[in-house]
């Protein structure tokens, strides 16, 4: 895999980050979802050709794929902290501290990230794709899911969602 | 809103420093320290988050932090739409004073309520528009002034400044520390100031033109994502109907004091 680069993005007038590019894309299969993956760091590519392979052939791929958009945050240093989970509505985020935040919308079929730094590929592949994983099919499996109670709660467990 | 308390989460954290917000699509997150969570979710206007027992017992992290990023986070969806400026009114007219960061807005905002103006806001306005009436909406928030404001109110020698989330340093002062006039949330605007720092000395009033004001807001107003088209179609109706105020351009190279002088006696002879 060749090496890649991410640059510090910083416009002042998106303090958020949210237009910091995307340009490396990739499709994963997994058995509940085609994925589409967006991100700025090629490094979250391998961990996915890990993924069970018997996942990675989707066994009816929905109309719709979900959409992971990846991003590598090149100026959040810290480690990743304990697990924590919110829940409402269609809404489910995962946090591990400022260096780890996924959000994933049902509705939208959507799942956000950003990663930083101090993300190692194992860490990503132990702690961070299996919670991607199991957001993408709470995303998906819109009818098989559980009803969400708002503002239903988990924190400091593994990621049930 | 929704948000949970959670007494196992630690509350050693200090708000100020280790908040940490980011945003994709329509989601803004906000960590305060390593535990606690907000999201904001723009599309459904919808907040969710997990507070410890010290942040949930703790009027100051609502009153003058979490309440005031709420609205600003959110309030461009709900049709209030923040302003980087001052608000200030006196005799019930109300002045917005906007400018580039740096340039003394604050300074001149307590300069202006030691003359008897009521302060309402000193760095962001809140603007929402009622029966075709616009409204300017303070928090009221802690005014925060640069350390070499120290050289225009001595009164804030032996006081610390804080770090705020920007990372800038600033001293805080409570509005009732510099009000002569009763605190107000909320004026009608009729002035728009934009205030430049001049090189020479005086402070010289020219009409700005409601394209030029529309302009200064609209480049200096965050982007937002094309998830919320919605919010910025808002967003550009408020900056116009703002821009209709009378605006003016105030150059000055006086002190805050001479400066807030000059403003006063502008707005009562017009």
């Amino acid at each position: 895999m060749p090496a890649h680069e991410i640059s510090s993005y910083r416009d002042p007038l998106d303090l958020l980050r949210r237009f910091a590019p995307t340009p490396l894309k990739t499709n994963v299969h997994l058995e509940f979802a085609n994925v589409l993956l967006e991100t700025n760091d090629l490094s979250f590519f391998p961990p996915l050709s890990l993924l069970n392979p018997s996942l990675s052939v989707p066994s009816s791929p929905p109309s719709q794929p979900c959409l992971w958009k990846i991003v590598r945050d090149v100026d959040v240093r810290l480690k990743t902290a304990e697990a924590s989970i919110v829940m409402a509505g269609c809404l489910i985020v995962y946090s591990m501290g400022p260096a780890c935040v996924i959000g994933a919308d049902r509705e939208r079929k959507e799942i956000v990230a950003f990663i930083g730094l101090e993300v190692d590929a194992r860490i990503f592949q132990e702690s961070i794709l299996p919670a991607l994983c199991r957001l993408t099919e709470f995303v998906m499996r819109q009818e098989t899911a559980h009803p969400v109670r708002t503002a239903q709660v988990a924190i400091g467990d593994p990621c049930n969602a | 809103m929704d948000v949970l308390l959670d007494p196992s989460l630690p509350g050693d954290r200090d708000v100020k420093t280790q908040t940490h917000f980011r945003g994709l699509h329509h989601f803004v997150f906000a960590t305060i320290g390593t535990h606690e969570l907000f999201t904001f979710d723009l599309l459904r206007r919808r907040v969710v988050g997990a507070v410890s027992t010290a942040s949930a017992g703790d009027p100051l992290f609502w009153n003058s932090h979490w309440l005031p990023i709420t609205v600003g986070v959110m309030g461009t969806t709900v049709g209030v739409v923040p302003l980087h400026s001052a608000c200030l009114e006196r005799n019930g007219q109300g002045l917005l004073l906007a400018g580039l960061s740096g340039v003394g807005k604050s300074t001149l905002s307590v300069a202006l309520a030691r003359l008897g103006f009521s302060l309402i806001s000193d760095d962001w306005t809140y603007i929402s528009q009622e029966a075709d009436e616009l409204i300017a909406h303070g928090l009221a928030a802690p005014v925060k002034l640069l350390p070499d404001a120290i050289h225009h109110f001595p009164e804030l020698q032996g006081r610390t400044p804080k770090q705020w989330f920007n990372g800038e340093l600033a001293f805080e002062l409570g509005p009732e520390e510099i009000c002569q006039a009763p605190a107000i949330s909320d004026s009608r605007p009729r002035w728009l100031m934009f205030l430049e720092r001049s090189p020479v000395s005086g402070c010289d009033f020219a009409p700005c033109s409601a394209a030029d004001a529309r302009e200064f807001f609209e480049s200096s107003a965050e982007r937002l994502p094309d998830e919320l088209p919605e919010a910025s179609a808002i967003r550009s109706a408020m900056i116009r109907a703002v821009a209709s105020c009378e605006c003016w351009w105030v150059r000055s190279g006086e002190s805050p004091q001479v400066t807030a002088e000059a403003v006063s006696r502008f707005c009562e002879r017009n």
